[in-house]
């Protein structure tokens, strides 16, 4: 972490609300992609970041070291979005395209194909859905994913396993043929 | 099938366009808001201040008035100490939030204002601090006390060439003065030539001399050095302050009216070195000394072997498992594994596991362990640091070393209060590590036809096994709870039973846990194989119960082979074989599973006592072995089983709930706050715990309490100082609107909470 980051941390644990103005800011910007790619709905991640900013801002104080602030602000946003999944889970399965995704479709994915995977993202666990989006939109390393997420590397490897494995399924159904059925 | 490669690419290309970039201004503009009228919460103090060191505080604090009158005096007489010093606050009080930090000798405590927050240096000796004022300049602070034999490090980095870092040995108060004094004869090319002054005042009734050095001029200048020397006991003790800011260094007066030296009786005795006991462990191919009061914990998993104890207070983990990888358990276990290699190198698994574990456990300098101090090890490397954490109010000394031995990981890990641990503890323990010869198979004596039964999992199941295979191995899943899986044949045959809330570990080759849901076979089916329509399933039976074999299409790798079931009805249930890496026939495996044969359940217990809640509003069945417990509570039912505590609360029809007595909560982590639960969704976050020093890590699992929905949140942690793990799960419920929790509490190490076995005896009655 930066030096003037860390000086900002540490002056926000100490209850410098101008400084936690300036942090809860940065932080949203880390966050909010995040969570809206776990969440696929602008509005639920943007309560949920907003919900995590509070948690920050309470328990600060404990944070031992300020060089774990974005990890630990990970943790949490990925703790809210799990909650919120929790709360909504047993709503249909209605999935539906951001609102990003209409407006810019992603380059050479099509409308249909895109739903599938978002149909297949829908039936992953929050857990799953975060390795993926740290891995995948993040870019980062299993190694910083797992510190990230205060999990083992192992663990990562397990649920990107599986996470990978539900998407591929989805990826393969599209690319297979129609069958028509029918008299010869 | 598309590749890996597309795969990745697809994903990328998917969640890189799947929303935006940055975050609308709402979501910080109105979390702002909402911490307008928020106040923070803060840690409890983890360092409380024993009665004996009260009255002590209160002396010296009384001390600290008294030296604020001499330097005043003093300032008055032209004596002239650094600005900082000559206006000390003259409050006989420390302010209420000072924190006290000691290093493990215990020689010293110095209490801080709030402001001064823990730093880290490279000296783990020393204590370090630093402070950012209000115009943004930063002061920076270390302690250190000269060692057994005298030697004391001035400073971590030199401000410039003028001053010397490295050690001294100073036997009076001059001579240490001069060490840090420049020397004003010697010039350097393009620094500025410090100026001096020296003066005097009194840190906790010893006379201690104040050098302040400033550097004006160019570059590096603006820069100020106060050394604080002083002698106690026969020892040197070195203050060092430095500031960015072309000022004095205000915080230095913290320093000084802070600090105090503890009595002798406070420090660990050097000599006689502590007792050690040898412990062997054959099936690990290890053996080595811990100290003697250091029990043995969590020894129900076979990855690693973990010690704790008291006296002296610390942790050892010792991991001796297989070539690429091993656990950490301080207290709790994290695994660490190194890609395998077409040609085993231990040196490349040395580094990539060193590099997993800094990334764990925080930065710091791995060393090449000496050759010798593990006997037979290679290419081992070696990481000490210190870490002050401020929840706690001290700092920890970790030692970690991580080398081979025959192909197989040995990582020891080492922990103890202090800046420096005892150093020659972990370094016994080292120096006691032997490498066993490989057992060569069971003891047994082998069957006719080259198979002999065994019993698994605590007689839940038996099965057999050809000769020369071992019992499975446990194996442990995210560091915690103890998921009931055994490994054989090299891993290649992976036998796993969930639990009635439908968790179940698995390995898909990599192991996993598959946290809950899973209700029947048909669960199973779709987890495990992600609704691929590839996978083949036919019917088949373990034991007579009815099972599934699932199999991925012909050339996937690896070539799994899963027979999932439902035992006990319940609970989840997977058998897997990895043909890839399977070192037997198939048909070997086949006779495995053709000979497992599951226990009765047990019987139901018999019952012991009945818990009636104080409104009537439910009732506890409770087995033989619960007693009665005194509680404080009238409203609350209180039971107890050995050293498992039970606590169950009502909450009213607002779904308001105390899950706890906020006066004895049993660890840090836990607030007792009230909590809002009017569904079991709300169970999380009404029952969130305080995330601080080792813990606690939480798992959920839904259940059922007489007929309602319900969920058991699981947190283990460990409290500091050394009072062992700290195990809690709430099961909460909500019936006709009103919120109710069973708490169960146990510090063993392994927690035995009896919870299955509560919720079928617990019923409604409202």
């Amino acid at each position: 972490m930066p030096v003037m980051d860390r000086i900002v941390v540490e002056q926000a644990r100490s209850g410098d609300r101008a400084a936690f103005a300036r942090l809860a800011t940065d932080l949203s910007h880390q966050l909010y992609p995040v969570a809206v790619r776990i969440l696929r709905d602008p509005e639920a991640a943007g309560d949920a970041v907003q919900a995590t900013l509070v948690d920050i801002w309470r328990d600060l104080p404990s944070l031992r070291d300020p060089d774990r602030m974005d990890a630990w602000a990970h943790r949490i946003v990925v703790n809210r979005c799990r909650s919120h999944l929790r709360k909504t889970r047993r709503l249909p399965a209605i999935v539906d395209l951001l609102e990003a995704d209409r407006a810019a479709p992603s380059e050479d994915l099509s409308l249909e194909f895109r739903d599938e995977l978002e149909r297949a993202f829908a039936r992953l666990s929050c857990d799953h859905r975060a390795v993926l989006v740290l891995v995948y939109f993040r870019d980062l390393t299993l190694q910083q994913s797992a510190a990230l997420l205060g999990i083992s590397v192992g663990t990562v490897k397990s649920r990107l396993f599986a996470a990978r494995q539900a998407m591929r399924a989805a990826v393969d159904a599209d690319a297979r043929p129609i069958i028509q059925e029918g008299p010869a | 099938m598309t590749s890996d490669a597309d795969l990745d690419r697809l994903l990328t290309v998917w969640l890189s366009g799947g929303g935006p970039d940055r975050s609308p201004d709402w979501v910080a503009a109105d979390a702002l808001e909402q911490v307008d009228t928020l106040p923070q919460r803060r840690p409890r103090r983890w360092f409380p201040t024993p009665a004996s060191l009260r009255s002590q505080s209160r002396r010296s604090w009384a001390i600290a008035a008294a030296v604020a009158a001499l330097t005043v005096a003093a300032v008055a007489l032209g004596i002239g100490a650094g600005a900082d010093l000559r206006t000390p606050d003259p409050s006989p009080t420390p302010p209420p939030d000072s924190v006290g930090w000691r290093p493990l000798d215990g020689s010293f405590e110095v209490l801080l204002p709030p402001r001064w927050k823990p730093a880290s240096g490279s000296d783990p000796g020393a204590i370090y601090a630093i402070r950012t004022s209000s115009d943004g300049s930063t002061q920076q602070l270390s302690i250190r006390r000269a060692d057994d034999r005298g030697a004391i490090r001035r400073c971590d980095r030199q401000v410039g060439r003028w001053e010397e870092c490295g050690l001294t040995s100073p036997r009076t108060l001059d001579e240490l003065v001069t060490a840090v004094v420049p020397n004003a004869h010697i010039m350097f090319p393009g620094e500025a030539k410090p100026s001096t002054n020296r003066s005097r005042v009194i840190l906790d009734g010893e006379m201690a001399t104040v050098v302040n050095i400033s550097l004006g001029g160019p570059p590096p200048s603006g820069q100020v050095v106060v050394y604080i020397a002083a002698f106690h006991g026969g020892r040197a003790y070195l203050i060092r302050g430095w500031t960015d800011a072309d000022a004095t260094i205000t915080g230095l007066k913290d320093v000084v009216e802070g600090l105090r030296f503890l009595p002798d009786p406070e420090r660990p005795d050097p000599s006689p070195p502590r007792a050690m006991r040898g412990v062997a462990y054959p099936d690990h191919g290890i053996e080595f000394a811990v100290p003697e009061s250091w029990p043995e914990t969590q020894n129900e998993c076979c990855d690693r072997l973990a010690f704790a104890g008291h006296a002296p207070e610390g942790m050892l983990s010792v991991s001796h498992g297989h070539g690429y990888g091993g656990q950490v358990c301080l207290p709790l276990c994290v695994s660490f594994e190194a890609s395998p290699l077409p040609d085993y190198d231990p040196g490349i698994v040395v580094d990539e596991l060193t590099a997993q574990i800094s990334g764990q456990v925080g930065p710091g300098t791995w060393l090449p362990l000496p050759f010798g101090a593990v006997p037979d090890l290679i290419v081992a490397q070696r990481l000490s640091r210190s870490v002050y954490d401020q929840t706690i109010g001290s700092s920890t000394s970790e030692t970690y070393v991580v080398g081979v031995h025959d192909d197989r990981v040995l990582i020891v890990a080492f922990q103890q209060p202090g800046t420096t641990g005892e150093l020659d503890l972990v370094d016994r323990t080292l120096a006691s590590i032997r490498f066993l010869p490989a057992k060569q198979g069971p003891t047994d004596e082998p069957s006719p036809d080259g198979f002999g039964r065994h019993t698994a999992q605590g007689g839940v199941y038996s099965l057999e096994l050809p000769d020369g295979w071992w019992p499975g191995r446990p194996f442990e899943i995210e560091g915690l709870l103890p998921i009931e899986m055994r490994r054989y044949g090299e891993d290649a045959l992976t036998i796993s039973l969930g639990t009635e809330g439908g968790r179940v570990a698995y390995c898909n080759p990599v192991c996993g846990l598959i946290a809950k849901g899973q209700r029947s076979i048909d669960d199973l089916e779709q987890t495990l194989t992600g609704g691929d329509p590839n996978w083949t399933a036919e019917p088949g039976d373990v034991d007579g119960l009815p099972s599934r074999i699932l199999r991925p299409p012909p050339g996937a790798d690896p070539q799994l082979e899963h027979i999932v079931f439902m035992f006990r009805e319940r609970r989840p249930a997977i058998i897997t074989i990895n043909h890839k890496t399977a070192t037997a026939p198939p048909d070997v495996y086949a006779r495995i599973i053709d000979s497992i044969r599951f226990a009765p359940p047990p019987e139901a217990p018999e019952l012991g006592l009945t818990l009636v809640a104080p409104d009537g509003s439910f009732r506890a069945d409770l087995a033989e072995g619960w007693g009665l417990p005194k509680g404080r509570d009238p409203a609350v039912a209180y039971a107890a089983r050995g050293g498992t505590h039970l606590e169950i609360r009502v909450g009213d029809q607002r779904g308001h709930i105390r899950p706890c007595d906020p006066d004895t909560p049993r660890s840090g982590w836990e607030t007792c706050d009230e909590a809002v639960i009017q569904s079991v969704e709300d169970v999380g976050p009404a029952l969130a715990l305080h995330p601080i020093s080792y813990g606690p890590l939480t798992t959920w699992e839904d259940v059922v309490l007489d007929g309602e929905p319900a969920v058991i949140q699981f947190s283990s942690g460990y409290e500091y100082p050394a009072r062992g793990g700290q195990n809690l799960a709430y099961v909460a419920a909500v019936h006709n609107g009103r919120p109710y929790v069973l708490r169960f509490w146990t510090s063993a190490s392994t927690p035995q909470f009896y919870i299955e076995e509560v919720i079928d005896g617990f019923h409604f009655t409202d």
